[in-house]
């Protein structure tokens, strides 16, 4: 494992898009090299980095944690994720999700369990998500797939235009093709040979991580003021996969 | 329907020359019917009946043949209704010609390699009868011909006598195999007429049941007309299967989009009028107002709408709060003074702003009651001193400065502000640029210094030195406003 390390340069400009693999006992003789308190040091740092990435709630990369806080501790990387991890859990109830494994990039999620109660913070991405919420019904519901001309034609019923400027979200094009594609959200896919270009929505990771089949069939259950169970394919599909 | 006799019997000798549009028609008609009962048939593996093929096709050129096999995929979607047969229950051209659009659900047009294996199907199935056939069948070979399926399309509008009329003298020729001449065959042929009329009926009545995904009707009802189909060697029967066939795969359509329904039983237009009445939307009880396609109701949207579906929408995700300071960053000054600030300040009136610059001036709560004491004493006397002496304002630094205490200055002008902030006073710059303060008379100017100007707010800041030099210049002698704890009323 220190081979693999050789072939890096020292310094500012190492190749961060590498974690060196380690074993447990490496990862310990490496600890022991560093004094506890720098490693608590650069978890802290960790964990306020996530939290504030977390912010746009744009998925978080791993080539930039290492780059922008792990930086010379490359060798106890391991551990410092992991120290963070807890802290996130005990203090925050939050963790860290991998949603793209060949790439490592992470979310955050809330590990608990969700209030009654009135959300105090209500702002404009209280509102964002209520658009969201109705995309990934939608999607869910006709197949787990659906055209942008249904999707557009869908939100037009809801006073949502993807020309004009709506009144809360503004362009309200932009934050669903762009937006909520870079929050990971929904994933947008060009269906090819067609012209003028269409698109295929389908749920994005953070979606699927986020949320679950099975949420958003009791969402549209509560909507329309019926059992989830009225649906049967669906029903058996959010079923599934639980 | 009736409209012709010749196969009650007699001889028919044929007005013209059957056209090759005419004959590609009646081709088309059976073509059509072959193919959608194959798209139709429930098993794959059933083998086309080789016993009676219809007879006409054969003497058509091959390459014809093969083009209306093409046309009659076309012609799926654009069959003519005229070549539908009239049946007794008489039903309108129209919808038979859009119930044979609905027949190809899936293939609105096909492009030419799928033709071809269709084509290639119908030939297989009328093509083992006779000789001729095989040999046009050897000549075949795949020929896809779009040309000429496109002119007998455009030639569709033919009338239907004629081309019944030009049917009969060919499917006169190809005896079918198997089949009796004279009376005997039009019984045989009345009889499969009266089963088809039959089967047609009990698919009528039994819609509902057929639409049933449980049932096998409508399967069971095709395998009885592909047996009765068996024994059809006229036109007339042969229509009479094309009725019943267009019925079929109607009936098929339906049940394929109820199979599809299953899965998306969602129906989206009621979905989202339900989050409409979640997100509380007002409807009005007029229609029509704005709703220029797709009745989309009418009403008002408040402007919490999203706000109110997004608290509910958070109750299904995990979402992780969003991390903000809470006092935002460190550059920022405290915003608690700077209320208080502002209130003191809000409008010591005037059209112009003073160039002076601002100093701060801190409120003292303890002096509240005492302040406005004050401030209504000033006013009383202002409007006392106004009284004698209307026409002229008051020099301002004559009613502020008391040039015995700056302190004292400092706080008339507190309490003057007070004044001139609640619109009471008015504080300009005269001729001479000097500024001058007179009380506001009536109550709509009062009301109008408040909504229409805009309220201009001028910090004023005075120094010692400023002080006396003011006291100097003026020749401010006597303090106009005098100190709080005598009770005297002086005049300027």
């Amino acid at each position: 494992m220190r081979a693999e390390r050789s072939g890096l340069r020292e310094g500012d400009d190492e190749d961060f898009s590498v974690v060196p693999t380690q074993s447990p006992s490496q990862v310990q003789r490496n600890l022991e090299s560093r004094s506890q308190e720098e490693i608590n040091r650069k978890v802290t740092e960790l964990v306020q980095f996530l939290l504030v990435k977390d912010q746009k709630k744009i998925p978080i990369k791993r080539v930039d944690i290492l780059k922008k806080v792990i930086r010379e501790y490359k060798d106890v990387y391991s551990e410092i994720v992991n120290r963070a991890g807890r802290t996130l859990q005990q203090v925050f109830g939050l963790q860290m999700v991998e949603i793209d494994t060949k790439h490592h990039i992470y979310i955050l999620t809330s590990t608990l369990p969700r209030v009654e109660g009135e959300n105090l913070k209500q702002d404009i991405q209280t509102a964002k998500l209520g658009l969201l919420i109705v995309i990934l019904s939608f999607i869910f519901m006709k197949g787990n797939s659906a055209k942008d001309s249904a999707v557009w034609e869908f939100l037009r019923r809801l006073r949502v235009h993807p020309g004009e400027k709506h009144e809360v979200f503004g362009d309200v094009k932009k934050l669903v093709m762009e937006e909520f594609v870079r929050q990971k959200y929904l994933e947008i896919t060009p269906i090819p040979l067609t012209d003028p270009p269409e698109f295929n929505f389908q749920w994005g990771p953070r979606a699927a991580k986020e949320t679950s089949k099975k949420d958003i069939l009791s969402f549209v259950a509560k909507m329309q003021k019926k059992e989830p169970s009225f649906w049967i394919s669906q029903y058996n599909e959010a079923k599934a996969n639980t | 329907m009736n409209k012709r006799s010749p196969e009650e019997g007699q001889p028919w000798i044929p007005s013209k020359q059957p056209s090759s549009s005419e004959a590609q028609h009646c081709c088309l008609k059976l073509d059509t019917m072959h193919l959608l009962r194959q798209a139709l048939s429930p098993a794959p593996g059933t083998e086309p009946r080789t016993a009676s093929p219809p007879t006409l096709l054969y003497t058509q050129p091959l390459e014809r043949a093969v083009s209306l096999t093409i046309a009659a995929c076309c012609a799926a979607q654009r069959a003519p209704s005229h070549l539908l047969p009239r049946s007794r229950s008489a039903r309108p051209h129209a919808p038979h010609r859009r119930r044979l659009l609905g027949c190809c659900p899936t293939h609105p047009t096909l492009p030419p390699p799928q033709l071809l294996s269709l084509e290639g199907l119908a030939l297989r199935r009328f093509g083992s009868a006779s000789r001729q056939q095989r040999r046009q069948r050897r000549l075949s070979g795949g020929l896809g011909r779009p040309p000429a399926s496109e002119k007998g399309d455009e030639e569709d509008e033919e009338e239907e006598e004629d081309e019944d009329d030009g049917e009969e003298p060919e499917s006169e020729r190809p005896r079918p195999p198997g089949s009796s001449e004279g009376g005997g065959d039009e019984r045989h042929r009345r009889l499969i007429r009266n089963q088809y009329r039959e089967l047609i009926c009990s698919v009528q009545q039994n819609r509902e049941d057929m639409l049933s995904s449980k049932s096998n009707r409508l399967t069971e009802a095709l395998e009885e007309a592909n047996q009765l189909f068996s024994g059809v060697s006229r036109a007339r029967e042969a229509a009479l299967d094309a009725q019943f066939l267009v019925l079929a795969s109607n009936l098929g359509k339906e049940k394929a989009n109820e199979l599809r329904s299953e899965i998306t039983t969602f129906d989206s237009l009621t979905f989202a009028e339900d989050l409409l009445t979640f997100m509380g939307i007002n409807r009005t009880e007029t229609e029509g107002n704005d709703s220029d396609s797709e009745s989309m109701s009418g009403g008002y949207l408040p402007s919490n709408a999203w706000y109110k579906l997004g608290e509910e929408a958070e109750k299904y995700f995990r979402r992780a709060p969003s991390f903000h300071y809470m006092l935002g960053s460190f550059k920022s000054e405290p915003p608690m003074p700077r209320q208080r600030i502002e209130r003191q300040r809000k409008a010591p009136g005037g059209e112009e702003k003073r160039a002076m610059p601002a100093q701060l001036k801190k409120m003292e709560e303890s002096h509240q009651e005492a302040t406005a004491k004050e401030v209504e004493r000033i006013l009383g006397l202002l409007q006392t001193h106004f009284r004698n002496d209307p026409c002229t304002p008051i020099f301002f630094f004559d009613l502020v400065v008391d040039p015995n205490s700056f302190a004292r200055t400092v706080e008339n002008i507190f309490h003057v502000s007070f004044i001139l902030r609640d619109g009471l006073a008015r504080l300009k710059l005269d001729d001479d640029k000097l500024p001058v303060i007179e009380p506001v008379q009536n109550v709509e100017e009062r009301n109008d210094d408040h909504s229409a100007r805009a309220r201009n707010q001028v910090v004023i800041s005075l120094s010692h030195e400023e002080w006396r030099e003011i006291v100097e210049t003026y020749e401010i002698t006597e303090p106009m406003i005098s100190p709080p704890n005598s009770d005297e009323m002086e005049t300027a």
